[in-house]
């Protein structure tokens, strides 16, 4: 029986007068990569940032592992398991690539203020076990040589690494990726996504992507989910989502790959 | 006890006037100018300076002393501030703080640091009897100016193309961008704006009250206690929180003289606490 | 092995600097370095909170009244023993830092500053009115010398060394503080406060530490003011005292753990050669500090990492060649 981690049930979000959700509703199931697509302003971030508590939605309920996560605030939510990454990179730009990660374990290090102010021992011990648990993500990704290099001055395609190993840092059990993807090449591609699953296979987290390459969604996605002006268009496997009328009427009228050109693509890429 | 209300009420117009200069300067740059207070001093000392040049009829000094302010404005935004980036809140701040000592301690440097005061008869035209009430020129002078000063605002900034440019780009900076409206320019001429006002206002303080080195700073905290209590999105507020903060100076001066400041100081975080946005504010203060 | 050498040295440089006094002779030089103590010591506070959280305060001066007339008025009038007044100190700090912080850092970072601002401001204004409490403009003098074990801490050079022992202890437990979690905590909350959040991290509890750790620090060297100088007076605690506070954090290096002892000695020192310019010298303060702001907000000790860093680059780079 399918086991869902994650339901989002009816949410609307209004700003002002603008409708950006209107009765949005779908279900996530454990252990697989889901994707959310949709036209760009469709309201896949809005989304994202309902269920990670950064907007209270109007109406509708949030749903993780049973437990009613709308109105909660945002570290409480990424406490209880839920990790994300942002569309524009928001890293730790004064800190470390190791640093970053370790920010994101800080709910699992039990230091007491006391002894942070005098360095005691389990002080120490602490933050050395971290460090090589952060170590341990950061070798996950490939990456493990930049630990200690400030995260400002190290390539775009290592620091959507980094963010990713930040996020992994929280221990969660559900990962959101916002558009990990954008901006890299069709070889950095292949590359993080091959990381991902890699990581999702090991580890059963269950993975929300956010994107607009259509071949890493098709790839990738065990099930997909489709919004289009705030509202839910479509939800189901990758063959039955690229076959829908409604869907491919949705992407036809924004100019990138229309109803030809996502079946080409997909099954070009299927074929490869 | 009249006497003491049309005093309360014409410091509350200045303070009004400082506090729509922090609004002004608020929602269209998102900062909060520590150096207010100081540029009043400054308008202040101007004024008198073309007084002592032989300038003695009152328009042409106010219109002098607003010019002179907003040019000062044009050189602090487009030399200094213009350069720290919005996101580096702090620094800003600071930045600000930075200003203020400045134009204080240039002011020592070239005025000295005693008190002046301009001559009452700097406002034309006699006192004039209201319900057999005598109001001074400087009172009703400063009444007359102020209004002038908000409705031009307004008017400005409600129905002048160049107003609604302005108010776009405060309302949402990347939105201007995009509409092809360089904020840097509409930001520029919304500082100046506020800087010249503030610096009128220190024209009309200074028969009432010296004007010295030192005085920026209540002025400023005052002007800044009535913007948060008519809150900071809010014009009309602005002054009506001015008003307020007037009224209570000279309602409490007689019984707790010294802690006067105190109060207003009091009262501003009590505002803060209770109300945020303020009295007339609309926007929610808090963060997430 | 670079490490290993740290770690020796910096202990080993703790027990010299407070030795140091001892050697020093001139009534003058030991003067100005307790009062560049007292500074310090409200400085690595303030940059907890400013360098660190990224949170503007002109409060500080305030707090260290506060608790310097708090602390005089009990040891003066109700005869409290000086060490005993430390922990009405204590509860100052606490007191100021929780009640304040709770109420405004729900708002938007600006409005801290205004509050603490009128905090000082209103400080201030009490202590110069409040003629049955404070004394007013006389302010409160003759309080008793605090002493350790029989031994009266009277002469200046006494006065130094107890100074410079609590600066000490003050720069060891916000070090280790700022390396352990809570520091990350603050950093992450500073660098970007929604990551942060989603991180976690409950970034209003996380300033409402760093801004108790920063009133604590005020509060105690407002003890330590009050018994070793022995005399209050209102003027002394203005906005102007909270603003050199601030200009010695960022001259130093705001978000740096050396920025506040060289912000210190640049500051102090450089008043006291400016003093010879009367009324507008702080004209100079003002020009650097906008300076500062605009072309390296990250101050003296940030030029010095970046050229550290840039050594470092450089190394790098020669030993990855090396290494082909």
């Amino acid at each position: 029986m399918p086991d869902k981690i994650l339901t989002v049930d009816n949410i609307s979000k209004n700003f002002g007068g603008v409708k950006a959700l209107s009765g949005v509703s779908t279900e996530i199931e454990r252990g697989t990569i889901h994707s959310i697509i949709g036209p760009n302003g469709s309201g896949k971030t809005t989304l994202i940032n309902v269920i990670t508590g950064f907007y209270k939605p109007e109406s509708g309920a949030i749903l993780f592992n049973g437990e009613h996560m709308e109105g909660l605030k945002p570290h409480i939510i990424a406490r209880k398991g839920i990790g994300r990454t942002f569309q524009n990179l928001r890293l730790f730009d004064s800190m470390t690539a190791e640093e970053n990660i370790i920010v994101a374990m800080e709910k699992d290090m039990k230091e007491t203020l006391w002894g942070a102010f005098v360095n005691s021992p389990s002080i120490r011990n602490i933050e050395k076990s971290a460090k090589e648990k952060a170590h341990i993500i950061l070798k996950r990704l490939e990456i493990e040589d930049f630990a200690d290099r400030p995260v400002a001055m190290l390539p775009y395609g290592t620091r959507r690494l980094i963010e990713i190993g930040r996020a992994l840092g929280l221990n969660p059990e559900i990962l959101i990726l916002d558009e990990p993807v954008a901006g890299m090449n069709p070889a950095e591609s292949e590359n993080l996504m091959r990381i991902i699953k890699l990581l999702v296979e090991e580890q059963k987290i269950t993975t929300i992507l956010i994107e607009h390459d259509m071949k890493v969604v098709m790839n990738y996605s065990d099930e997909i989910t489709v919004i289009n002006n705030g509202k839910l268009i479509a939800r189901g496997v990758p063959k039955d989502i690229q076959s829908n009328p409604v869907v491919i009427q949705a992407y036809l009228g924004t100019g990138r790959a229309g109803s030809q050109g996502i079946k080409e693509e997909t099954d070009a890429s299927i074929k490869n | 006890m009249i006497d003491v209300l049309i005093i309360g009420i014409t410091f509350g117009l200045i303070y009004g006037l400082v506090a729509i200069s922090y609004s002004l300067i608020w929602q269209s740059m998102n900062l909060i100018h520590f150096a207010q207070g100081d540029l009043l001093m400054i308008g202040g000392f101007i004024a008198i300076t073309l007084i002592n040049l032989g300038i003695t009829n009152m328009f042409p000094v106010v219109l002098i002393t607003f010019v002179i302010l907003a040019l000062i404005g044009v050189v602090m935004q487009n030399g200094i501030y213009r350069f720290i980036p919005q996101k580096r809140v702090v620094t800003r701040i600071i930045a600000t703080l930075g200003m203020g000592i400045i134009f204080k301690n240039l002011a020592v440097l070239i005025w000295g640091s005693n008190s002046h005061a301009l001559p009452e008869t700097f406002f034309p035209g006699s006192a004039i009897s209201i319900f057999g009430i005598s109001i001074r020129p400087v009172y009703y002078w400063t009444l007359l100016i102020s209004i002038t000063l908000v409705v031009l605002l307004m008017l400005f900034l409600y129905k002048t193309k160049f107003g609604l440019a302005v108010r776009l780009t405060a309302y949402n900076t990347e939105l201007a961008k995009l509409m092809g409206v360089n904020p840097l320019l509409y930001q520029s001429v919304a500082f100046s704006l506020a800087i010249g006002i503030t610096g009128v206002s220190g024209i009309l303080c200074s028969p009432i009250s010296y004007v010295n080195y030192k005085m920026g700073l209540a002025f400023g905290v005052k002007g800044f206690a009535a913007a948060i209590i008519g809150g900071l999105d809010s014009f009309p507020g602005a002054i009506i929180g001015g008003i307020v903060i007037g009224l209570i100076e000279v309602a409490f001066g007689q019984y707790l003289s010294g802690y006067i400041d105190a109060v207003v100081f009091g009262i501003m975080i009590v505002v803060l606490v209770i109300r945020p946005r303020g009295l007339f504010g609309k926007s929610k203060a808090i963060k997430i | 092995m670079n490490r290993k050498i740290n770690n020796l040295s910096l202990p080993v440089v703790s027990l010299l600097v407070i030795l140091f006094p001892l050697l020093l002779n001139s009534y003058y030089t030991m003067r100005i370095l307790s009062t560049l103590g007292i500074y310090l010591i409200i400085a690595m506070g303030l940059n907890v909170l400013l360098g660190f959280t990224g949170l503007v305060s002109i409060g500080q001066a305030g707090i260290f009244g506060i608790s310097a007339y708090v602390c005089g008025i009990l040891m003066e009038r109700a005869g409290v023993n000086f060490w005993f007044a430390f922990f009405f100190a204590m509860a100052v700090g606490l007191l100021v830092g929780l009640g304040l912080g709770a109420i405004t850092l729900k708002l938007e970072s600006g409005y801290l500053a205004i509050t603490t601002l009128g905090l000082c401001l209103m400080v201030k204004n009490i202590l110069q009115n409040w003629d049955s409490m404070t004394n007013g403009f006389e302010g409160v003098i003759g309080i008793p010398k605090p002493s350790i074990f029989g031994y009266v801490i009277k002469s200046q050079k006494a006065v130094l060394v107890t100074i410079t022992i609590f600066v000490v202890i003050i720069f060891w437990m916000l070090r280790f503080f700022l390396k352990s979690k809570y520091g990350r905590k603050l950093r992450a909350s500073r660098d970007n406060e929604i990551a942060a959040s989603m991180m976690g991290i409950n970034v209003v509890s996380t300033r409402l530490l760093a801004f108790t750790i920063a009133s604590v620090t005020a509060a105690i060297a407002g003890w330590l003011y009050a018994g070793l100088y022995g005399a209050l007076f209102p003027d002394f605690f203005s906005m102007d005292l909270s603003v050199l506070f601030m200009c010695i954090v960022i001259v130093g290096g705001q978000g740096t753990i050396w920025g506040p002892i060289i912000g210190s000695f640049v500051v102090v020192y450089g008043k006291e050669l400016l003093g010879s310019l009367g009324e507008g010298q702080m004209l100079v303060y003002g020009i650097i500090l906008v300076l500062l702001c605009v072309v390296q907000p990250s101050g003296l000790a940030g030029l010095f990492e970046k050229g550290f860093a840039r050594l470092r680059e450089i190394t790098l780079k020669k030993g990855e060649e090396n290494a082909r």
